[in-house]
């Protein structure tokens, strides 16, 4: 019974360890030799490091954009394939189909409908909407670039989200509907007083799974923009990844992913906190 | 009964419409592979292929000669880390679902939790621990860490599955003379391929498209895989290859597209028990 726990130990746990280890030193892999213990330095010198600074507030635009839109999308999704007509498993299939398409290929397709002059978003705004002055280059202009991706994001998520609303609206017994009908409940006063508190443990599972996901924005971001154009969608992870294997310096990377990691648990403790107090 | 029948009818086109957005990328890289790159830059452009034509597949293996060397290793890399996730996670779901001992409680949530930790964190040791070995740039580089990334929730399945096996069955074979590894592989694994068929499904779609790893330990162009490939084949051909770059696309996500076809049902209630207990 050994083998898969040291297959976790050497290639999990032990690298865990040791790189919590190297974000309290100024580790460099081209100069091993040089490597000292710096205590927290790393961690405070993150505060004039100006492009982590960017990359954090970009986070915090998604934390505000990208977070409540996507769970609120994910819900009504939900609903709308919860119910039971023909032809709802071919549409179920079209729907989360996307998500076992890996990010790099999704990343690829995005950037090719985004393209400025022959992508199908510019062109359809152009030649079927008539909207020639909302033709932007949506990769391209520091403006829309962030927004751009959040939208595929968004697009990439909700499917998984609603998954897991989906599961949450089977659990509700289905006798409460048919009473809350009876009562002459309408669709608006069932959906707040009924299944929007009892979707609460999926909403607080979805909550977190979105905390771990859009902090570690990475692929997106890499392959479609590399982070620019000038830095406007710089990201906590491209910019880790760039400092560990262009610059080499391991342990300030080490650092930066371990605070990726406090922002992670602060959401996910946030969002504990406020549905303990609301369930009480 | 008007009213009603309009408001089906409402729903179907709401949710026709719903699909269809999510769909679409993928439908449009399928229509992109079809048309001739002359078709492909020119605007206003064409939705649907005016010239239907195969030329992007037939030429693509002679024009894009890496191409063929990125999906092997994929190929090669994704079934081996199924392979071993399958075995090892079967032993260890075992492990903790029936054998008792002493701290499995917080040893299990540690595994889940490190899971939400950004990879880089995982990647820097490996990087050096591979380059030390000079292990870079071979399969075995890959399949270890892909192994270990896709274990704990093989493990974690797989326990929930055996914990839904009755111990009578176990301890009647423990009476017939049946050893632990016995019990194991010939009770416990064939009552369990439901997990199995799961644990295979996430693993394979997982492996299949991993990027961050696989960017960084693979350093040579033609030990590649696919998600990392395709961005190459792209930086390379810039602006003239699209046609192509869409077959490759195409070509690339077929196996993942596939295996969520037949397997839906696993895939799905995969992921649900993993995000509900996980």
């Amino acid at each position: 019974m050994l083998p898969p726990f040291l297959v976790i130990f050497i290639f999990l746990i032990y690298p865990l360890l040791y790189s919590l280890y190297l974000s309290f030193t100024n580790f460099d892999y081209i100069y091993p030799d040089a490597c000292k213990f710096i205590g927290l330095g790393n961690y405070l010198h993150l505060f004039e490091d100006e492009t982590f600074i960017r990359a954090l507030k970009h986070t915090g635009i998604l934390l505000v954009v990208y977070y409540p839109v996507v769970i609120i999308l994910s819900i009504f999704l939900a609903l709308l394939i919860s119910g039971k007509i023909k032809g709802m498993k071919v549409a179920r299939t079209a729907i989360f189909l996307p998500i076992v398409i890996p990010l790099s290929f999704i990343a690829i397709i995005w950037q090719w409908m985004y393209n400025n002059s022959y992508g199908v978003i510019n062109q359809f705004l152009i030649n079927v909407l008539n909207l020639k002055a909302l033709h932007r280059n949506w990769l391209g202009d520091p403006k829309y670039a962030l927004y751009s991706i959040i939208v595929v994001n968004i697009w990439r998520r909700i499917p998984y989200d609603s998954i897991i609303f989906l599961a949450g609206l089977y659990a509700i017994p289905k006798d409460i509907y048919e009473v809350a009908k009876i009562d002459g409940a309408g669709f608006w006063k069932r959906l707040t007083h009924i299944t929007l508190p009892l979707l609460k443990e999926a909403l607080i599972i979805v909550a977190v799974l979105e905390a771990i996901f859009f902090v570690k924005i990475f692929v997106q971001v890499y392959v479609m923009t590399g982070g620019g154009p000038a830095e406007s969608t710089e990201m906590l992870y491209t910019y880790a990844y760039r400092v560990a294997f262009r610059y080499y310096k391991m342990g300030y990377a080490a650092a930066i992913s371990y605070v990726m990691t406090l922002i992670i648990l602060l959401i996910t403790w946030t969002n504990m906190k406020i549905f303990r107090t609301e369930r009480q | 009964m008007f009213k009603k029948r309009l408001s089906k009818a409402f729903y179907i086109s709401g949710l026709g419409f719903v699909a269809a957005i999510f769909i679409f990328p993928i439908l449009w890289i399928l229509l992109t592979s079809f048309k001739s790159n002359v078709e492909i830059f020119k605007t206003p452009i064409t939705y649907l292929p005016h010239k239907f034509t195969l030329e992007n597949y037939l030429s693509m293996f002679k024009q894009l000669p890496y191409y063929i060397f990125f999906f092997r290793n994929s190929t090669i890399i994704t079934l081996s880390t199924v392979i071993l996730v399958i075995i090892l996670s079967s032993l260890g779901g075992y492990a903790f679902g029936r054998l008792e001992f002493k701290g499995k409680g917080l040893f299990f949530s540690f595994i889940m939790a490190i899971l939400a930790i950004p990879y880089l964190v995982y990647l820097i040791p490996v990087y050096m621990m591979e380059a030390k070995l000079n292990i870079l740039d071979t399969y075995i580089a890959l399949i270890l860490p892909y192994v270990a990334l896709n274990l704990p929730f093989g493990i974690f399945l797989m326990r929930g599955i055996f914990r839904t096996i009755p111990s009578e069955m176990e301890d009647a074979a423990k009476i017939d003379g049946c050893n632990s590894f016995q019990v194991f592989y010939k009770i416990m694994l064939p009552l369990s391929i439901q997990g199995v068929a799961t644990v295979g499904v996430l693993t394979f779609v997982a492996a299949w498209g991993e990027f961050l790893f696989a960017l960084t330990l693979m350093e040579s162009s033609i030990m590649k895989t696919l998600p990392v490939g395709i961005v190459l084949l792209r930086d390379e051909g810039q602006s003239w290859a699209y046609g192509l770059l869409s077959a490759a696309v195409v070509i690339s996500i077929i196996p993942v597209i596939l295996s969520f076809i037949v397997l839906q049902k696993y895939f799905i209630r995969g992921m649900i028990e993993g995000s509900l207990k996980g």
